[in-house]
């Protein structure tokens, strides 16, 4: 069976930058205090919901961002101890704590800044116990973290946790190694772009436009 | 029905006569709520959508109970006797049910949001109130010591007895907020309602964003709650729509996607904010508006329709006022009965319980050339005066055409700041684009003109016909509902906002009656979410002889209480909530957890002080037979709806699926017809409009904002107009410490228009101090070209404590207008400078 290659389509006409799907993920995977592996970032001014332009010609977007698990990651070539990989049967690209060193060459070469977070201290929660997903792995002090597109859910056939929240239907999750899913048939659709294309990472995240 | 007493009680008022009459409307339900039955959605009880249990994990279901308006069903996950975290439930429609990406499915209703998702966090809070406290300082000190539950109640009642006796019973007043709209534990008149029945009690009612309500409804005819539009889902339907005041994609957001569906099989969006928006962000057209001056806007969309005569000729003649007659002398329309022929009764209205009266409008036919009842006239006149037995008379539609006469776009640009050839488009796009749709949120409504400005739009339909139809939504739905027992309530209520009036002159519309000095609050935090904050922290507040707060967290509106009492979260307890809010269903709410540390259902706080104060017998019954005499209803009842049927299926669906308004083109008026002249105008209350005021009222009439207007002399002092927003992080106050949302959205800020901060040598991320003669607000500023010039925005929703200083609240004032006795938001003037760090 051909391998898979994992991805999302989020379609910018639709995405109000909520912060759910970053909420989801927050939750779902019990990430520590000030830890987000899916960020809203406004496109437009400086501060978070304002527009580029003086009124009343402004416009206003919004990406949301995490990992990119890129087709050529940037971050797999650099780990010293192979704890950041990509999976050959779906491209999904896995952070592995135990192995991790916390010599974050990975956040210094990957192109998408804030996709990663790493842990300098015991990492601290609100609640004192884990929530989200029971199978989520602890995380760890001294190690780098970031989406791993919710392994765990998909191992129980299940889409990532920030897809089906999505309050503005944007975002789509499959393999666009099947023609026929819906992310392959958005792209042929719609027009999309992937984050810093010059950088040849080509991610499998796409965003419609 | 006693009249002074309903007039007396504010919005309420016309929930509680729906009430009183439902009893009658049994067989009348389907013209409520569409035809036939509901159909009951069998939902499998262990079925969660998209949700595969984890090992040792427990699925409940429950909807958040919470006033967004957008009543989400959520998983919730439990795991070692724990929420562990919520997911999207099924919300189905039966007709369809389904995943994404199943074109077969349709998950229109399945959602949740941010705050949905931090439920965990919100119920294993580090600062939850853990157990009952009397205050162990002054007022607002916030020192307090812990107490027994024993001890709380003995209090409690023993305060609230001695103010009922010496002042009489109704001195006791019961506030609740929005915060939980639960049948048992929240602000419905369920069980609160029935404690203050018990206890014979004043509902302190909100008056807040009903501004106008009155307005639409004097167009359309009365409607319980709201006004009566089309299910929010049919909004696809559309090809032109009119979003006005509503930010929905920060206020709303399970709005949007019906929208942007809409969008994407081609309609055309126009959003109408004085702010460039999130949603303005995704519209074809954004027109910015002077603050508050939207109902000029209208009359001036009006006139391009009447004068460029491309208004639906046929529609107004059939369906509307625009043929009635009216004297010249008084503006009463010309009937029947000033014929010789007296009026008569008509059957029961369902909604007021009273018989509708039948004294038809007389209109001019053209070919027999003599006024008709206006069901005999073949060829009725639009436009003409005439005289009818020595009376002159004029038609409807040629006042309307009179009063938006000097409303052309040229001069409407000196109120509205509008380019004229923008209304001229607006105004031909909603006329000739069919279907075309209006969805409003609570913007417009926010200052003291708003009840004119729900007439305005509601004529702006009456006079295109877009209305009846597929398409056609006037309005955001919101609050619907139909599991509500109006017979638990209090024997009276009045408004928040004229409690100031009943202090200084022991009075309320002019009517002695005892003053309020002891207050019991629950699912809510007046002292921010009302205007003027100082007046009631300082001048009113310390009038009460006793105050006691129901919450799960130290308010604003906890530290001014004597005693506060934890209450269980929304997954502790079971519940129906009675009302879908923005979407057609009932919802059945389990119990996932038990209540944590001392914390109990409100069911049972109100049990325990009902029982202490000597009226035990209304509580005598369970939680049980309490759910079934304040949610099953005779309305109810004509829909198979009861406690059984709402916890076995989770889910019941109360309108029919793409439920239309008004589709059979039959409205709540005396004359059937939409009436955008209303010779009789009432108020919010249902009370009739005092003469002076009457003029105004019968047709769209352009009035200033009381305050935040160029032309008040206030204006040179405090040039800028103070907007709020609600945010995506909060539900009024609601999750203000929740910590996950705090790390998005950490402090109070202000948004700015860059051009004002520099003129005030503002830069961003300063704090800066907002201010006015009524106080202030720290906060930091941030410089968006979003604001438009001479306004500012805030975000609304946090205690006193995480300003710098002061709150926004201070700001707002607590006049109000007669009519639509509603509290007005933005209706502000307001300047700001850095701040100099004093507190």
């Amino acid at each position: 069976m051909a391998n898979k290659r994992l991805g999302m389509v989020i379609d910018t006409k639709r995405c109000i930058g909520c912060h759910t799907c970053a909420m989801a993920c927050k939750v779902e995977n019990n990430l520590p205090d000030k830890n987000w592996w899916n960020r809203t970032l406004t496109v437009g001014g400086k501060e978070m919901d304002t527009p580029s332009g003086t009124f009343p010609n402004a416009s206003m977007s919004y990406i949301t961002l995490a990992c990119q698990h890129c087709e050529n990651p940037a971050c797999t070539k650099v780990c010293p101890v192979g704890a950041t990989y990509k999976r050959e049967a779906d491209g999904v690209v896995m952070q592995d704590y135990d192995k991790c060193i916390g010599c974050r060459y990975c956040m210094v070469a990957c192109p998408y800044t804030g996709v990663r977070v790493f842990n300098w201290e015991k990492p601290k929660y609100q609640v004192d116990f884990a929530v989200g997903d029971a199978n989520v792995t602890p995380h760890q002090k001294h190690t780098v973290e970031k989406c791993m597109l919710c392994t765990h859910r998909l191992a129980k056939g299940l889409q990532p946790a920030c897809i089906e929240v999505c309050t503005a239907r944007a975002r789509h999750f499959g393999d666009f190694n099947d023609p026929n899913s819906k992310v392959s048939q958005l792209l042929l659709k719609r027009s999309h772009f992937q984050l810093l294309p010059d950088k040849e990472t080509n991610p499998t995240v796409y965003f419609l436009t | 029905m006693n009249e002074t007493q309903q007039h007396s009680r504010g919005r309420q008022a016309s929930r509680r006569t729906f009430l009183k009459t439902s009893a009658a409307a049994t067989g009348a339900a389907a013209l409520a709520f569409g035809t036939g039955k509901p159909i009951i959605h069998a939902l499998a009880a262990d079925y969660a959508a998209g949700q595969v249990p984890d090992r040792e994990e427990k699925i409940f279901q429950a909807p958040c109970y919470n006033n967004c308006f957008g009543h989400c069903r959520l998983n919730v996950h439990v795991r070692d006797g724990k929420v562990v975290k919520t997911s999207r439930a099924p919300l189905p429609d039966p007709r369809y049910a389904a995943l994404d990406d199943d074109p077969t499915v349709d998950d229109s209703y399945y959602r949740i949001c941010l705050r949905g998702l931090s439920h965990p966090q919100r119920i294993y809070s580090p600062t939850r109130l853990k157990y009952p406290m009397k205050r162990a300082g002054a007022r607002g000190e916030n020192k307090w010591q812990r107490i027994s539950w024993e001890e709380a109640i003995n209090t409690t009642a023993e305060k609230f007895t001695a103010v009922q006796r010496q002042y009489g019973k109704t001195a006791l007043g019961i506030h609740h907020g929005s915060g939980n709209f639960g049948t048992l534990n929240g602000s419905m008149p369920g069980s609160l309602g029935l404690l203050e029945k018990t206890l014979g009690a004043t509902n302190i009612d909100l008056a807040l964003d009903a501004g106008y309500i009155p307005g639409i409804n004097r167009v359309c005819g009365f409607y319980p709650g709201a006004w009566n539009t089309n299910e929010i889902a049919d909004i696809v339907n559309s090809r032109n729509i009119y979003v006005w005041g509503h930010n929905m994609t920060v206020s709303a957001i399970h709005q949007w996607h019906f929208v942007a569906d809409a969008m994407e099989n081609g309609a055309k969006l126009t959003v109408f904010d004085p702010n460039f928006t999130g949603i303005a962000a995704k519209a074809h057209r954004h027109v910015s508006m002077r603050p508050g001056t939207d109902t000029a806007l209208i009359m001036s969309m009006i006139q391009v329709i009447l004068a460029e005569k491309i208004y639906d000729q046929d529609f107004l003649l059939a369906h509307t006022c625009a043929p009635f007659l009216v004297r010249e002398s008084d503006g009463m329309y010309l009937r029947m009965s000033d014929m010789g022929v007296p009026a008569k009764e008509g059957p029961i209205f369902i909604y007021t319980g009273k018989h509708t009266v039948i004294d038809p409008n007389l209109v001019w036919d053209t070919e027999k050339n003599k006024a008709v009842p206006v069901d005999e006239a073949t060829a009725p006149a639009l436009e003409g005066s005439f005289e009818v037995r020595g009376v002159k008379v004029r038609t409807a539609f040629d006042l309307l055409r009179d009063q938006v006469a000097s409303f052309d776009p040229e001069t409407s640009k000196s109120i509205t700041d509008v380019a004229p050839d923008v209304v001229r488009a607006v105004a031909r796009d909603f006329a000739k684009i069919k279907p075309s749709a209006s969805l409003i949120g609570m913007g417009n409504q926010a200052y003291d003109n708003g009840p004119v400005w729900g007439h305005a739009i509601a004529t702006l339909h009456a006079v295109t016909g877009q209305i009846g139809k597929s398409g056609h939504a006037l309005g955001n739905p919101w609050f619907m509902y139909l599991g509500i027992n109006f017979g638990m309530a209090a024997p009276e209520a009045i408004a928040c906002i004229e409690l100031p009036e009943l202090l200084e002159t022991g009075k309320v519309k002019g009517k002695v009656r005892p003053p309020i000095k002891a207050l019991l609050i629950s699912q809510g935090n007046p002292i921010t979410a009302w205007v003027d904050q100082n007046y009631w922290v300082k001048t009113y507040w310390p009038t009460l002889d006793f105050v006691v707060v129901v919450d799960d967290q130290m308010t604003d509106t906890a530290q001014m209480a004597d005693i506060v009492l934890p209450k269980s979260h929304w997954f502790e307890h079971e519940d129906i909530l009675p009302l879908g809010g923005t979407h057609p269903f009932i919802q059945h709410g389990d119990k996932a957890i038990e209540p944590l540390y001392e914390s109990r259902p409100d069911v049972d706080i109100h049990r325990l002080l009902a029982t202490k104060m000597g009226f035990g017998e209304s509580y005598a019954g369970s939680n049980e037979d309490i759910l079934k005499q304040c949610f099953e209803t005779p309305l109810t009842a004509g829909y198979g709806l009861t406690v059984e049927n709402v916890r076995k299926y989770g889910t019941l669906r109360f309108q029919n699926k793409g439920y239309i308004a008004w589709n059979d083109l039959k409205f709540n008026t005396q004359s059937g017809r939409m009436e955008f002249y209303c010779d009789k105008p009432v108020d919010q209350a249902g009370a009739p409009v005092a003469p002076e005021r009457t003029k105004g009222q019968r047709l769209p009439t352009w009035e200033q904002p009381r305050e935040a207007s160029v032309d008040n002399p206030l204006f040179k002092k405090y040039p800028l107009v103070l907007n709020s927003e609600r945010p995506r992080f909060r539900v009024h106050t609601q999750w203000f410490n929740t910590e996950w949302l705090r790390e998005l959205d950490p402090e109070p800020i202000i948004r700015l228009n860059p051009g004002d901060a520099a003129k005030r040598n503002i830069a961003h991320g300063d704090y800066v101090e907002i201010y006015n003669d009524r106080g202030h607000a720290v906060a930091k500023a941030v410089l968006s070209g979003g604001v438009r010039p001479g306004v500012m925005v805030y975000p609304k929703g946090w205690q006193r404590y995480q300003h710098k200083a002061g709150s926004f609240s201070e700001l707002d004032s607590r006049a109000f207008d007669s009519v639509g006795i509603n509290q007005s938001f933005f209706d502000v003037l307001a300047e700001v400078r850095k701040w100099n760090g004093q507190v």
